[in-house]
């Protein structure tokens, strides 16, 4: 007992030694990218890579170090030049490497409540254990949770620097998107200010280009995944293609990353090839994330021929953006959120996705502390009984392993594709 | 001192407990509120009844399970259930604000469920800039023109700048309640001062600012008492269970003042006059002290430092619902800045359920005989 308590001490410990230094990620990037590659997964390697070499240079603190969340839009980031951090990329990644336990004790004895979302309380943790990149100013959206506003404005007190908060309201107006847009622009000229450069609109305007191109190959493959069997693994959409989703718009990398997994989901549907090989249920997932520890859900799905076809987080909601009024479309696109707003919205939409996607049943996957999304499930659980769609609400947690029941999980999808079956 | 009948104080009680009538009486339709953001004078000057929903503790929580997560505020929850069980049946109307992420939510599983003429959704800034002022200005604008429209009133500024005075007075009276309270030994037990709260939410406000200055003209009438005993500040979200504070009071100490959603931080600063009623109220909402959903969270910690020089606070009690984020966020943060100031502090955490009570209450006496050794070293 206490030898594999030191073991798992000691591992900890190299590992947050190791991870704080710009060479590991440069090793993480340079490997990553080829394991990847050679197992026919370019787009992860990409994925990976560019998530590397971002943090690489902001540890060595090479130009402003920017912390951005999930709902914030990144293309800003990319056509101001400065150098991105998003820490709740970091918090999933941490679980992946079996480093959210300490990190989520560290934040917990620092007073934060095990009721908060654990993407916030392991990136605090990680925090303070040193592990993030100090910031230069920290930016979020308020639009998708509470979360977003405080963890990052905390972590603004606790380095001395701004936060601004992007504040979006709920309604989708022409009010709201100049108030929107007069934000996004202020905050362009607050941080070319902090490079000590002019502000170019032409360099913006090159970022929605980009994202333009990366939406376009985004469609294509969301098309694609229409395909039976679904040549994309639920694991992946939920994972980096998400979060390339999140924070890449507006880099040229996403672009190359959205090509590349175009052409492998293209071959594989070109080969009748899928993440199930004989494809008996199709499902659709509604929440952003899944659990980034160990974990058997998808698998397990996978496992008994359901294929988690699509998720509503990879769903293509904004419009193309319009590099001429760049600040005008950032703002269309944030009040444009399927999560925002209304619940109808949300519900709309995953009606909507269960149809276009013909799927045989939703899991909703309630994320312990995620009220936005939580607080509908019941609704729109509701909404699909009425148009017979089954749904299962499967309680998880992403980032806190503790919440996460094997065989309770295991029973409760066990019980649904039974459910499933039957009515065929 | 103890025991002394305060006549006024009985007289709140009493029409507390008979507001539905007086509600019913008034023929006015009434709008249900949440949230201590919402703008008030805007339904007064409609001619409309602002009635704040806020259940008892206790009651029906678990009626909404079915309808939303049980890992949820409390409060949401609870008001869920009520109006399941066809509790606001005689509203007319709701005005929810979208201040977090639970009260955006509600208001969905609300109008799902529960339905009614008149639901309104109103933005609200987390920021406090000219162009959030200006925003917020024409959300209130929208909340008008919905209004009028429903309703078939008209809101003149005349109406809005007479609404503003009344709420107002309520809000300079039980500010000064609280100081008269404290300057006259704490005669209003803690529990007596949240129902004179809760009434101000009920009441018509005319009515309640009369009682309210009788209440004060009694006290001020009483010789100063000595209080002894430790002395609490509360801060938190929404204080569910007025029970809590008679336990602490029970145990020994003195509630002498709180930053509460249902506490000062609804009245604490009035609406200053400056330009027209709707950016005079802007400006107020978003430049009050603040709740923990706004950005600006220091400023609510330097209204928690002021209170506790103001009131000789001796130990901070931390009393939050269950599940309430932006509180938790800032439990770390505001516990930081009162150990540098040297002052003690306890956490506890409500459910909106009546069983909080026996679990805590050994911890309120391990705390309170901390601070009464702490008094005694002083």
């Amino acid at each position: 007992m206490f030898g594999q308590l030191k073991t798992a001490l000691t591992s900890h410990g190299v590992k947050a030694k190791a991870l704080k230094h710009p060479l590991a990620y440069e090793l993480m990037a340079r490997l990553g990218k080829r394991v990847y590659a050679s197992r026919g997964k370019n787009a992860q390697g990409i994925w990976l890579d560019f998530n590397s070499r971002q943090m690489k240079t902001a540890l060595e603190r090479k130009g402003l170090v920017v912390w951005g969340n999930a709902f914030f839009p990144f293309e800003l980031f990319y056509g101001l030049g400065v150098t991105p951090c998003h820490p709740e990329t970091i918090a999933a990644t941490a679980a992946i490497l079996g480093m959210h336990r300490d990190a989520i004790n560290c934040a917990e004895s620092g007073g934060y409540s095990s009721d908060i979302c654990s993407f916030y309380r392991c990136a605090i943790g990680l925090d303070m254990e040193g592990l993030l990149p100090p910031p230069d100013i920290v930016v979020s959206a308020s639009y998708l949770c509470d979360g977003a506003v405080k963890s990052f404005n905390n972590a603004s007190r606790k380095y001395g620097c701004e936060h601004y908060l992007l504040d979006v309201p709920y309604h989708h107006t022409e009010k709201s998107r100049q108030y929107v847009a007069g934000q996004l622009r202020e905050l362009a000229q607050i941080i070319a200010k902090k490079q000590g450069k002019p502000f170019s609109e032409e360099k913006l305007a090159v970022a929605l280009r980009l994202s333009n191109e990366a939406r376009e190959y985004q469609l294509k493959i969301n098309e694609l995944r229409k395909v039976s069997p679904c040549p994309l693994s639920g694991d992946d959409a939920t994972s980096y293609m998400m979060d390339m989703q999140f924070f890449g718009p507006g880099s040229e990398t996403a672009v190359t990353f959205y090509k590349a997994l175009y052409e492998e989901i293209k071959d594989r549907v070109d080969k009748g090839e899928g993440a199930v090989k004989k494809e008996r249920f199709r499902l659709l997932w509604l929440h952003y994330i899944r659990p980034y520890y160990p974990n058997e859900i998808i698998s397990y799905l996978e496992a008994n021929g359901a294929s988690v076809c699509f998720n509503e987080a990879t769903h293509v909601y904004w419009e193309p953006l319009d590099p001429e009024k760049p600040f005008q479309s950032l703002a269309d696109k944030v009040l444009s959120i399927p999560n925002g707003g209304p619940l109808e919205r949300r519900a709309e939409l995953a009606l909507k996705l269960a149809e276009e996607y013909d799927v045989d049943g939703v899991i909703h996957f309630s994320h312990w502390g995620c009220r936005q999304s939580c607080g509908g499930e019941y609704v729109i659980r509701d909404m699909m009984r009425k148009k017979d769609i089954p749904m299962l609400i499967l309680d998880g947690d992403g980032t806190d392993s503790r919440n996460y029941s094997k065989e309770q999980t295991k029973l409760r999808l066990e019980a649904f594709l039974e459910m499933l079956e039957a009515r065929r | 001192m103890v025991g002394t009948p305060i006549l006024a104080m009985n007289e709140i009680s009493n029409l507390l407990e008979r507001h539905q009538d007086i509600i019913a009486s008034s023929g006015k339709p009434v709008i249900g509120w949440f949230c201590s953001y919402t703008p008030l004078e805007i339904l007064l000057a409609a001619g409309l009844y602002p009635y704040r929903i806020l259940p008892e503790p206790g009651r029906n929580i678990t009626r909404a399970d079915s309808y939303i997560d049980r890992n949820f505020c409390p409060y949401v929850r609870t008001c869920l259930g009520e109006a399941l069980e066809g509790k606001y049946q005689f509203l007319s109307g709701l005005v929810v604000v979208n201040s977090c992420d639970p009260m955006r939510r509600m208001y969905d599983v609300w109008r799902y469920n529960i339905g009614g003429d008149f639901n309104y959704l109103l933005d609200l800034p987390r920021i406090n800039s000219a162009d959030a002022v200006a925003y917020y200005r024409e959300s209130l604008q929208n909340l008008i023109v919905e209004i009028e429209t429903h309703f078939k009133v008209k809101i003149t500024d005349t109406a809005l700048t007479e609404a503003v005075k009344s709420l107002n007075t309520s809000r300079s009276l039980l500010k000064e309640l609280y100081r008269i309270n404290r300057d006259k030994g704490l005669l209003l037990a803690a529990a007596d001062v949240r129902t004179v709260v809760r009434a101000s939410t009920v009441l018509p406000v005319d009515v309640f600012n009369g009682l309210l200055k009788r209440l004060i003209g009694e006290i001020g009438g009483y010789e100063v008492g000595v209080v002894e005993s430790p002395r609490i500040l509360i801060t938190g979200s929404v204080m569910d269970n007025p029970r809590i504070l008679e336990l602490i009071e029970e145990c020994g100490a003195k509630v002498v003042g709180d930053d509460l959603c249902n506490g000062t931080r609804q009245f604490w600063d009035t609406v200053e006059s400056a330009a027209d009623p709707l950016t005079d109220l802007s400006r107020h909402y978003l430049g009050r002290t603040p709740c923990p959903r706004m950005k600006d969270a220091p400023k609510r910690f330097d209204h928690v430092l002021r209170m506790i020089d103001e009131f000789r606070v001796d130990g901070v009690i931390f009393y939050t619902l269950k599940f309430c984020d932006p509180f938790l966020f800032d439990v770390p943060l505001l516990k930081e800045r009162l150990a540098e100031k040297g002052v003690p502090t306890l956490r506890l955490e409500g459910d909106y359920t009546l069983g909080t009570l026996g679990r805590v209450r050994t911890r309120i006496e391990a705390f309170i005989e901390m601070l009464r050794q702490n008094v005694r070293a002083a």
